[in-house]
């Protein structure tokens, strides 16, 4: 039954590319295959190639609708970058376009009827947050040295209290890939589970006689609603995750609070 | 026609030149209230979250259960609450509060010296 919300995230195997590990017998070792999360995450970065190439081939001083559209995208990601890490921080403006464009065009794509959403899936949100956090580790740690680990050691305060205040710094530091992941993972499933539950209530009450005909017309209403809605939240939440990426690479090039 | 060409670049280079010093404040500057919501949420959770794996993961290696998830049960909450407070002090810089509106008593800071 089409009716099923958490149909929509199940992850098929569409090809076999073999498998790691394992004796050989059957079912050992861990399968290695194409599925549908991997075709769409090809799909995802192929609209994107496709469309900023051909978008920006035939560049002209006065752009058309398309040169535009991916002018503004690079201006809004920029002057996210600017603002949000300095001057300094456009030497990762490469990464957090790809990242932003990643994001926004996998949570659109999911929208259509029928396609899979990568970014339902919080390993999937997770490896991105991952990526972030071992950028800014790892740039920290090569432009401060270990002054990096100033982070975890704000300015003024007293030697006795610094033992109780350096694990919540740590502690703090290490949540941050655990709530950017889930809040983009939390949002895109919540929304599509919503939509589909509510879209089940169309089809579920109006197989009863006219009065439930009439009352589908409800459910149908909300349902359009929230396709508006989550629109607005694939974009919003893309934003947010890489508006977060870029403070976190503040914290890496400037790291004192 | 020109100067105001001129005018309005170097207004756009002051503007970039002011933004390039600053880092983080601008950042929560439009979003909506759901993002907002969801932000905050995340933030609180995920540090209680962290704080009582590794509390968990302490007691598992040097079998001291279930002492170590206790305490960093509550450092996590510690971390949780500062996290909170960062993120809000950051919206609060970002989007100040309209002129005119009523923000309390002017007064809290002498109360705590009474």
């Amino acid at each position: 039954m089409a009716t099923d919300p958490i149909h929509q995230f199940v992850i098929t195997d569409l090809f076999r590319l073999g498998t790691v590990g394992g004796d050989g017998t059957e079912g050992s070792g861990s399968s290695l295959a194409f599925t549908n999360s991997a075709l769409f995450m090809v799909i995802t970065v192929a609209v994107i190639a496709i469309y900023l190439l051909a978008s920006t081939s035939k560049a002209r001083l006065i752009p058309n609708r398309w040169q535009l559209v991916s002018e503004l995208l690079y201006e809004f990601v920029a002057n996210m970058v600017r603002s949000s890490a300095g001057t300094a921080g456009m030497k990762f403006f490469p990464f957090v376009f790809s990242l932003f464009m990643f994001v926004l065009v996998a949570n659109f794509l999911g929208l259509n009827p029928y396609f899979f959403t990568v970014t339902s899936h919080i390993i999937v949100t997770f490896a991105l947050a991952m990526m972030v956090m071992t950028v800014v580790v790892v740039y920290g740690f090569l432009k401060n040295g270990p002054k990096f680990l100033k982070l975890f050691v704000p300015a003024g305060v007293p030697l006795y209290i610094l033992p109780i205040v350096t694990p919540i710094e740590v502690i703090s530091f290490l949540s941050r890939p655990i709530s950017l992941s889930v809040r983009l993972f939390g949002n895109i499933l919540a929304g599509h589970i919503t939509l589909k539950v509510f879209a089940g209530f169309v089809v579920s009450m109006g197989s009863l006689g006219l009065l439930g005909f009439l009352g589908a017309s409800l459910p149908l209403i909300m349902g359009v609603a929230l396709t508006g809605l989550e629109f607005l939240v694939a974009g919003v939440q893309a934003y947010v995750f890489s508006v977060l990426t870029c403070m976190y690479l503040n914290d890496a090039i400037h790291p004192s609070h | 026609m020109t100067d105001d060409l001129a005018s309005r670049i170097a207004h756009a280079r002051r503007g970039q030149a002011a933004e390039a010093g600053s880092g983080g404040s601008a950042a929560a500057r439009d979003m909506t209230g759901l993002a907002r919501g969801m932000r905050i949420g995340t933030e609180f959770v995920a540090a209680i979250l962290v704080g009582t794996g590794i509390g968990y993961a302490i007691d598992r290696l040097a079998g001291t259960a279930p002492w170590a998830m206790l305490a960093f049960l509550m450092l996590g909450f510690a971390a949780g609450i500062l996290n909170v407070i960062r993120v809000v002090t950051e919206m609060n810089a970002a989007s100040p509060a309209p002129p005119g509106s009523d923000l309390g008593p002017e007064d809290d800071e002498d109360d705590e010296e009474r």
